[in-house]
């Protein structure tokens, strides 16, 4: 067959696609153009003159934390730099993460259900899903661009810096849903491809957080690097996006080689014969929800204590910075943040718990898919109860939310006290993560609530994460009213090691946690099960 | 003694459709039932409410003495399922998963467990993902039939089988009820039930249109004769028989039910050269139920007739 014979059919394919995902796709586009617009427009608002600018550069280019979160410290003279500064983190991940989900949705997803198996078995060439997959993706970042490009000008920053801006984006998103295609052809899950995405989404950033830290060329080993290079406010060079759309389309080569030596249905790797019994460990539905569990849990381990590593390191090389600059240490003590590194630290494991519960929500979120595809029923006409049964699955979920909180902070804390030889101070950032175990509970417990009762939205457990995020990495930013922060469950919780410890809040929200628990399994038992 | 299975007017709406509407079905002890109807009829969306998946909307129902939707735990124990569509773990083999089944009702047995395996030549060591529909079936299939179960529920348990595995299948079944079991077995396959059910229920858009025992209905329904006669006059006018065709001097027609000694008598009179008497098979029972897609041509009178001679 030739290649090209491989794309019959994509049109009829894409149709399909935007026919399926025509509430996803306007819902991500207005939620990324909608919160980047506000952040933006509300940064005029916090700068009244040029002292204030120079401020808040000063107090940033000294902050490798702020400076590993969100790229390059460049530009800060002007409230046009401070914009892109403090848009980038959200912009960056949200265009990364769409274009991950949505590409494994529409690829693996579709091939595990068996629906393409239909679909190619009509006159459709082999690649037809997967260019269809990279379109309807690729328009959705580049509409996500667009809107950037239309509506930024409204903000302190110009038409031409918006331009760049929405292309560099657009581009990266383009860049990860042709890297997300190549995974696709490796892994045999969905679940797999897209938890494999988001791995390297993660070490993209660290590795263009370590670059931009150490200001040396790490960053050009991460095309987040490459979308960040485009350094808008001061140099406004567009050419590092022609980096991602040349690597974006090296990565459609590779996938289409790929794509050609693998089965239907098959990963690269064939499957091997395992074994005929199954080991003790496999008796139960406790032992089924590990067994399914434990790959995904090893991966994220392996990411986020490399992350914690990182974090706990960068903490120290701030530690030398303010030892190594009275001013700053001066300027510190004056504006009260007398324990910059606790600040520091209560940033980091803020953006770690926040991490971790998108762990918590794709692992649980496993009960929907277990019962869509009929494993549950399987499973349920024995004699287990449907609320063992999806006990069993947010067990083994909240037991890998625990190893994680428990991984990262670890990863911090012991590479801290190692460098700094500070062991009090390593302790408390090991066990600070563990803070946020209720909120991630109280999360999870949304979403059991909403597939107790109404399992068809079961992805508002997402939506909360969103806002959490948003509320977390933005909410001093945007202008919001009071009320809407005492929504934020990650609002309540202490930041410690900044703030003290209180069990006020803890011990609420574990109970809040246990209610939507046992209201979403008191659905659960009264209605159908699919 | 006690049916195994109780359903009587059984409702089950999702949403505005209705699937079932007024439901009724039997099953005795120690018989194979066969649970016929089109794709559509209800017969999965049933046997979900007898395992208590799903929720009646009215309707009573007992399976084993028990109330499915309630005390579904503890009848669960006493029963074993191989659903419509096997969908199975992709990442364990099938040994483990047939395992994990077992285990998690208590336990295996052994030697069941390595005959079944042989029997239907599947390979234990290869994993779900790369099974096909049939070989994800025998995996369920194995698991269901090695447990030690008092009810069998076998939803179109053959449809991705090929033809020698469904005869080995059939071969089991019947040494499934040598040893005491009960059989509710949703099916297409009408050459499989005729050769392993006792009783049938055909149901239609949530339905049922037929049931009893298949001798029964049989006796109960239209008989074709195909005769040959010497003086082939004034067919059309006699009672009992309704001429569907006639061919060279061979008539084809159709015998109403207890009519037969009657019809014979007038056709004695005639001067048989040669006769055929064919009693209606199972296909042209279910046919005779569906070929009329509207619902209109509803034989009561046979309806009433089958249902009368069920147990009660
Ligand atoms: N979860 C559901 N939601 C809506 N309709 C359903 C659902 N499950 C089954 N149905 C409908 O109920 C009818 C009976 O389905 P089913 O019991 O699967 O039929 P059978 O097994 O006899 O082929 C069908 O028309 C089907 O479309
Ligand atoms: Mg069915």
């Amino acid at each position: 067959m030739r290649t090209s014979d491989g794309f019959v059919g994509t049109g009829a394919l894409l149709r399909l696609a935007l026919r399926r995902d025509r509430v996803r796709i306007p819902a991500w586009v207005l939620g990324v153009v909608g919160v980047l617009y506000f952040s933006a427009a509300a940064q005029a608002g916090l700068y009244q003159d040029q002292a204030q600018v120079d401020a808040y550069g000063r107090l940033v280019t000294q902050s490798s934390a702020t400076v590993a979160l969100a790229g390059p410290a460049t530009g800060l003279d002007s409230l046009r730099g401070i914009v892109m500064y403090e848009t980038y983190l959200t912009v960056i991940c949200a265009i990364c993460i769409l274009a991950v989900l949505m590409v494994s949705r529409h690829t693996r997803a579709e091939e595990e259900s068996g629906r393409t198996e239909l679909v190619r078995a009509t006159e459709v060439g082999r690649h037809a899903g997967a260019a269809a997959a990279l379109i309807a993706t690729g328009s959705t970042c580049l509409l996500i661009g667009s809107g950037m490009a239309l509506v930024l000008p409204w903000t302190p920053l110009t038409v031409r810096d918006s331009l760049v801006y929405g292309a560099a984006m657009a581009c990266l998103g383009i860049f990860m849903a042709a890297l997300t295609l190549c995974l696709a052809q490796v892994f045999v899950h969905a679940r797999t491809v897209s938890g494999a995405g988001l791995a390297v989404f993660l070490v993209f950033y660290v590795v263009r957080a370590v670059g931009d830290v150490r200001d040396d060329a790490t960053v050009w080993f991460s095309p987040i690097g490459w979308a960040q290079a485009t350094r808008i406010p001061t140099e406004d060079r567009p050419w590092p996006v022609l980096l991602l759309l040349l690597g974006a389309a090296a990565l459609l080569v590779i996938a289409v080689r790929l794509a050609e030596r693998r089965d239907f249905a098959a990963g690269l790797l064939p499957s091997r014969p395992g074994p005929a019994r199954a080991a003790r460990s496999l008796s139960g539905p406790v032992g089924l929800a590990w067994r399914q569990q434990r790959g995904g849990l090893l991966a994220w381990s392996v990411a986020l204590g490399l992350l914690g590593v990182l974090i706990g390191t960068l903490g120290t090389s701030m530690q030398d910075m303010v030892r190594d600059n009275p001013a700053l240490a001066a300027y510190l003590a004056a504006t009260g943040g007398a324990s910059m590194i606790d600040a520091y630290q209560a940033t980091f494991t803020l953006v770690i718990a926040l991490t971790i519960a998108g762990y918590g929500i794709w692992a649980a979120g496993r009960v929907l898919t277990e019962e869509t595809v009929g494993r549950t029923a399987l499973v349920c006409a024995g004699p287990v109860g449907r609320v063992r049964s999806t006990l069993s699955d947010l067990a083994v979920a909240g037991g890998g939310v625990l190893v994680l909180l428990l991984v990262a902070g670890l990863g911090s804390g012991l590479s801290y006290a190692t460098v700094v030889g500070d062991t009090s101070q390593g302790l408390q950032i090991s066990f600070a993560p563990l803070v946020y175990l209720p909120a991630i509970a109280v999360l999870v417990g949304v979403l059991v609530l909403a597939y107790g009762w109404a399992p068809r939205w079961t992805w508002v457990g997402w939506l909360v994460l969103a806002f959490e995020a948003v509320i977390g990495w933005l909410g001093g930013v945007l202008d919001l009213p009071e009320w809407v922060y005492r929504f934020s469950v990650f609002d309540h919780a202490p930041r410690y090691p900044a703030e003290a410890l209180s069990a006020t809040p803890l011990v609420a929200m574990t109970a809040v946690a246990a209610l939507l628990l046992a209201a979403g399994l008191v659905g659960l038992r009264r209605r159908d099960l699919r | 003694m006690d049916a195994v299975i109780a359903v009587s007017n059984l409702v089950k709406r999702f949403g505005r459709f209705t699937a079932l509407d007024r439901l009724d079905l039997r099953v005795e002890a120690g018989e194979v039932h066969g649970f016929l109807g089109p794709n559509g009829s209800g017969k999965s969306t049933t046997i979900k409410i007898l395992l208590g998946l799903l929720r009646a909307d009215a309707g009573d129902v007992s399976v084993l003495g028990r109330d499915p939707w309630r005390d579904a735990v503890r009848l669960h124990e006493h029963l074993a399922y191989v659903p419509g569509e096997v969908s199975l773990w992709p990442n364990l083999t099938g040994g483990e998963v047939i395992d994990l089944l077992a285990r998690m009702r208590g336990g295996i047995d052994e030697a069941r467990r390595a005959e079944l395996l042989e029997r239907f030549g599947l390979d234990p060591t290869k994993q779900c993902r790369s099974y096909s529909k049939g070989n994800r079936q025998k995996v369920a299939l194995v698991a269901a039939l090695s447990a030690d179960v008092e009810l069998l529920v076998l939803d179109e348990p053959t449809a991705g089988l090929d033809p020698i595995m469904a005869a080995e299948f059939q071969e089991v079944v019947r040494e499934e009820v040598v040893q005491g079991r009960t059989v509710l077995l949703s099916s297409h396959i009408l050459g499989e039930v005729e050769s392993l059910c006792d009783r049938v229920s055909i149901i239609r858009d949530g339905r049922t249109v037929l049931a009893g025992r298949l001798r029964d209905l049989r006796g109960a329904s239209r008989t074709a004769v195909s005769v040959r006669l010497a003086r082939p006059d004034g067919l059309a006018e006699l009672a009992g028989l309704r001429v569907l065709e006639e061919v060279d001097g061979e008539v084809l027609a159709e015998v109403e039910t207890g009519r037969m000694s009657e019809v014979m008598a007038a056709l004695a009179e005639r001067g048989i050269e040669s006769l055929a008497v064919h009693p209606p098979t199972l296909e042209e029972l279910f046919l005779r139920n569906y070929d009329d897609p509207a619902g209109t041509r509803h034989e009561t009178g046979r309806l009433a007739s089958a249902r009368g001679d069920q147990p009660a």
